[in-house]
């Protein structure tokens, strides 16, 4: 795309102006209408619209990276995380209980005002923060040589701010044993008991199946690329993995379970796996005689790609964990199946 | 002068898709049942979408730039082919009637 | 500029609703709202690179977060399901209505 008319039709800052407007009405307003929506379905189906737009203007803030990123979370996992939990709440759960007209009112007044405080305090400060006073950034880019990688944010990610991805992973994993440690076991469980997936499977749709058969390998393709890319293109571990954890989730809803279950051995393995290998990269580093998760400037690129497939995988495994929710409590003996 | 070819080309082709995109969104809104509001959304978005490909094909800087465009094409005219597909079954199980002109009903 | 209103307007609603709202799955969606929010004004902020690019480090730092919100809002979402499962009920009020 580099002819002389195309680029003065994009370059116009009114054009850009009056898009960027737009689109964030357009985000504003579905969080509105999200926010204000009585009916969770119809909540979770404008976050879902709100999520795309985010991803755009994302892109309008020249951030690839993250606009990659919400596209498959923000847009696709949240909202079949949010969608998978509506399934397991009762039919008269789904809807904001009823209330009076005072309450409402009340309530209202008594949340809208603090609220509207905070966010026109939060605009205040940001805009005056707004004086360019000289970034991290420069450092960013005078270092980059040595991590190996030419995509800034991947070097920031694995090298210079690694700790936060350690965490970041250790996070991830946390959530997951957190979410199977909620699994209500044994006897002791008391209280009016909800089966919870209420209504029956619906018949396997052949157009959906055949549709799936040919996405799904193609949609893990391009988790595998995205990993491979991220080193020096937008792309890296975390959107690899929720490109593949999506692919998952798309075979759960269109009826085909995928094998092995989200909570066998090996994928238990492989959830752990991503913590594992940065630690002990760390470590090694530390036995080595140099800092905790130092890298190296010869082996740097080596490392950050194979260190990126790791987590991917892992990262991948522990989304996938979370879509599919904790195991089933394994039934007693005493009771009837 | 090829290239002004070209650029006029690309902007007509993106006139026209604009155009069925709001002709499909206008659909969207105005027709009076889920099956034709699928049919709205789903030929006018499928023509809309091809005619912005076809606009960005001509400017490609290379094949596989253009390959890109094209897999994008198919994907989003498969998915939504398949979404109207799953759309109307739903509808039809449920029991949604088709809309008949007022004369028409029984 | 627009961006960062935008980030703030966002916040704002997202904190409206995690508040407002009782149903607890609502609340959740309101927070992830919020969070945006919060991230938007993280990015639009930084000044640009000299070259126009934008700033990486929050870009790692919103990557960063939105995992992490991922993370939380499952965790939430489970702790939902368990309160359906224990008390069947959605809210986080002291009593519920029966209905």
């Amino acid at each position: 795309m580099s002819t002389l008319a195309m680029s003065t039709l994009a370059m116009s800052p009114l054009a850009t102006t009056a898009f960027d407007g737009m689109l964030a009405v357009l985000i504003a307003w579905t969080a509105w209408q999200s926010v204000t929506s009585r009916e969770v379905f119809r909540a979770v189906m404008l976050f879902v619209v709100f999520g795309l737009l985010l991803a755009l203007a994302w892109l309008r803030l020249g951030a690839p990276d993250v606009a990659l990123a919400e596209a498959a979370v923000g847009a696709g996992l949240t909202g079949v995380l949010f969608l998978e939990s509506l399934g397991h709440l009762r039919r008269n759960k789904t809807v904001e209980p009823p209330e009076t007209v005072a309450q409402s009112r009340l309530r209202r007044w008594a949340v809208g005002l603090p609220v509207v405080v905070a966010g026109g305090l939060l605009a205040m400060v940001a805009l005056r923060l707004e004086p360019r006073v000289p970034g991290i950034a420069g450092l960013v880019v005078r270092h980059q040589g040595e991590t190996g990688v030419s995509n800034p944010v991947t070097a920031v990610l694995l090298d210079f701010r690694s700790t936060d991805t350690l965490l970041e992973v250790v996070v991830l994993l946390l959530a997951v044993i957190a979410t199977y440690g909620l699994v209500p076991h044994g006897p002791a469980h008391h209280g009016p008991r909800v089966r919870p997936p209420a209504t029956p499977r619906p018949p396997r749709q052949p157009v959906l199946v055949w549709f799936v058969r040919r996405l799904a390998p193609l949609a893990l393709l391009v988790g595998v690329y995205l990993w491979w890319v991220g080193s020096s293109a937008p792309g890296g571990a975390f959107q690899a993995a929720a490109v593949v954890a999506a692919v998952f989730a798309l075979l759960r809803v269109s009826g085909m379970e995928a094998a092995p279950p989200p909570n066998a051995r090996p994928m238990r393995l492989l959830m752990v796996a991503g913590s594992v290998a940065f630690v002990s990269q760390g470590l090694a580093m530390l036995a080595a005689g140099r800092v905790f998760l130092d890298l190296p400037e010869t082996v740097a690129y080596g490392l950050i790609v194979s260190l990126e497939g790791v987590l991917a995988a892992s990262l991948a495994a522990c989304l996938i964990a979370l879509v599919a929710g904790a195991p089933r409590p394994p039934r007693q003996s005493g009771e009837r199946p | 002068m090829i290239d002004l070819l070209r650029d006029g080309l690309t902007i007509v082709l993106l006139l026209g898709g604009a155009f069925f995109f709001a002709a499909g969104t206008i659909g969207l809104l105005r027709f009076p049942d889920v099956y034709s509001r699928l049919h709205a959304l789903t030929k006018a978005d499928n023509v809309g979408l091809g005619l912005t490909v076809l606009a960005f094909l001509i400017q490609a800087d290379s094949v596989m730039q253009g390959l890109k465009l094209v897999l994008v094409w198919a994907l989003a005219v498969t998915a939504s082919a398949t979404i109207a597909n799953l759309f109307a079954n739903l509808a039809h199980r449920q029991g949604v009637r088709e809309w008949r002109k007022p004369e028409d009903r029984p | 500029m627009m961006f960062i209103l935008l980030g703030a307007v966002l916040f704002a609603l997202g904190l409206y609703g995690a508040f407002a709202r009782r149903n607890v799955v609502l609340k959740l969606v309101a927070v992830n709202i919020a969070s945006s929010g919060v991230f938007l004004v993280v990015v639009s902020v930084a000044p640009p690179l000299p070259d126009g690019g934008t700033d990486p480090l929050p870009q790692a730092l919103v990557l960063t977060g939105i995992v992490i919100s991922v993370a939380v809002t499952a965790f939430g979402l489970a702790l939902a399901r368990r309160l359906g499962a224990d008390e069947g009920r959605a809210t986080l009020d002291d009593e519920e209505e029966t209905s």
